[in-house]
């Protein structure tokens, strides 16, 4: 049922899929929102980047940033954002770090080393990116706040917290990679 | 969700705000929200808030849709007041038992949530006021300058007008999905954090899979009719600057100015 044919050129395909994956990414958001912990109903996390981070490994990292633009411009326009135009800019800036590292590293070979390796580095980046990111954006939201709370705040609650969104994502890319591996879109 | 209710936000009132440039608009929101950040005090907050509210009486838009737009933030708008309200140092208002309100805690609370505020109200004017194509060929004529710096501005541009277009197709696909998974005996709200996150892939696999051969099918369609990644292109609704949008820039310049001038000496 699912045989993938290619008879269109490359770029137009790889824009149009881009394109898809990005409307993906804001739809998926809204349909697989879970809870992290189950006991803590509020702490949510979704498969909203799983597209992104799957188009990061074929399309390569400049789509990678790309997609996050543009999914972050649908946000923008449904009004949704939870965050405000802020935590846009903060998680175009976070995810955009994550996409070039996975692209970068998986863009001569997509084997399943350098996917994983692409992936678990990339997820530490996207961690790491969200600490100055952070740095800069609460205290626009909280001007109370002092530097040293921040930081606290930073390293116990918001780098782990970021860590394990890093590594579902991972896990779940990587499922869908090995799922989807006969079906490279863009060879 | 209602099909459709994605980007609700756009009312047609047929306004003068709503006959300006796109990208006049855009570029001015974005200014405003830039402004922002550079006022200082709650008086000046107020008089950018009284700004706002003309905006919004000029384009003619339901004032309570404004107020709406704010339910997204909600809570983070309450999360901030009562951080502000609870943790600011400084001279004691009242207290009740262990927490103690202080009166630089007030100040900082209301400051902060008219910030939020008026950037939520701002996005909502833009987005109330240009419908999702008037947006999206805005962006896209704003960023063809940048084809000098070797910027793929046409392939972000079609990138856009497609993802748009997809959304409720997709919506309605991942829909369809969902309940015949259910319906072969799939769980979604069970178990630990891991089986949940799997439980959700025979969702996504089917919805990538079908995104490829979109891609293909939709790339050869236009292919076929000629179309070309950064090919010349003219567009049916041209845009022009007029004198309704030299009027409005002027407008928001001295309304900025007045706003700085009023916070200084108010």
């Amino acid at each position: 049922m699912f045989e993938v044919t290619k008879y269109s050129t490359t770029n137009l395909r790889k824009t149009i899929f881009a394109g898809i994956l990005a409307a993906l990414s804001f739809i998926l958001m809204r349909f697989t929102e879970f809870p992290i912990f189950p006991s803590v109903s509020f702490l949510t996390t979704d498969l909203g980047d799983i597209p992104f981070l799957y188009g990061a490994i074929y399309l390569g990292p400049w789509y990678a940033v790309g997609i996050v633009f543009v999914k972050n411009l649908l946000f923008f326009l449904s009004g949704g954002s939870p965050g405000g135009i802020i935590g846009l800019i903060a998680n175009f800036i976070a995810l955009s770090t994550f996409g070039i590292v996975v692209g970068f590293i998986t863009l001569k070979r997509k084997n399943l080393k350098n996917v994983i390796l692409g992936l678990v580095s990339g997820a530490i980046a996207f961690a790491l990116v969200m600490i100055p990111t952070n740095l800069w954006a609460v205290p626009l939201y909280l001007p109370g706040i002092t530097r040293e709370e921040l930081i606290t705040y930073l390293y116990t609650v918001n780098l782990p917290f970021n860590l394990l969104k890093g590594a579902i994502d991972t896990g779940i890319t990587l499922a869908v990679y090995l799922s989807l591996r006969k079906h490279n879109p863009m060879k | 969700m209602k099909r459709g209710g994605f980007f609700g936000q756009y009312q047609y009132t047929g306004s003068i705000l709503h006959r300006i440039d796109p990208r006049i608009k855009i570029l001015s929101i974005f200014y405003l929200i830039i402004f922002l950040f550079f006022i200082k005090s709650i008086i000046g907050y107020l008089l950018v808030f009284a700004f706002a509210l003309s905006l919004i009486a000029v384009s003619k838009v339901r004032l309570l849709s404004a107020f709406r737009s704010l339910r997204p933030i909600l809570f983070l708008l309450l999360f901030t007041v009562f951080f502000q309200l609870l943790f600011t140092p400084g001279r004691i208002l009242f207290r009740f038992y262990f927490l103690k309100v202080t009166e630089e805690g007030v100040n900082l609370a209301i400051y902060i949530s008219l910030r939020l505020m008026l950037l939520s109200f701002f996005t909502f004017l833009l987005t109330a006021t240009t419908s999702n194509i008037e947006i999206a060929d805005g962006f896209q004529k704003l960023m063809a300058p940048l084809r000098v710096f070797r910027f793929p501005a046409d392939n972000v541009a079609l990138m856009i007008s497609i993802s748009i277009q997809f959304v409720p197709i997709l919506f309605d696909e991942a829909d369809r999905i969902m309940k015949a998974q259910i319906s072969r005996g799939a769980e979604f709200n069970r178990g630990g954090i891991i089986k949940r996150a799997r439980s959700f892939l025979p969702i996504v696999l089917p919805l990538l899979l079908n995104a490829f051969n979109r891609a293909d099918q939709l790339a050869i369609a236009m292919e076929s009719r000629g179309f070309v990644v950064g090919g010349k292109r003219t567009s049916y609704k041209l845009m022009r600057i007029g004198k309704r949008d030299v009027c409005f820039i002027i407008s928001i310049t001295i309304a900025s100015i007045l706003i700085l001038f009023g916070e200084r000496f108010l």
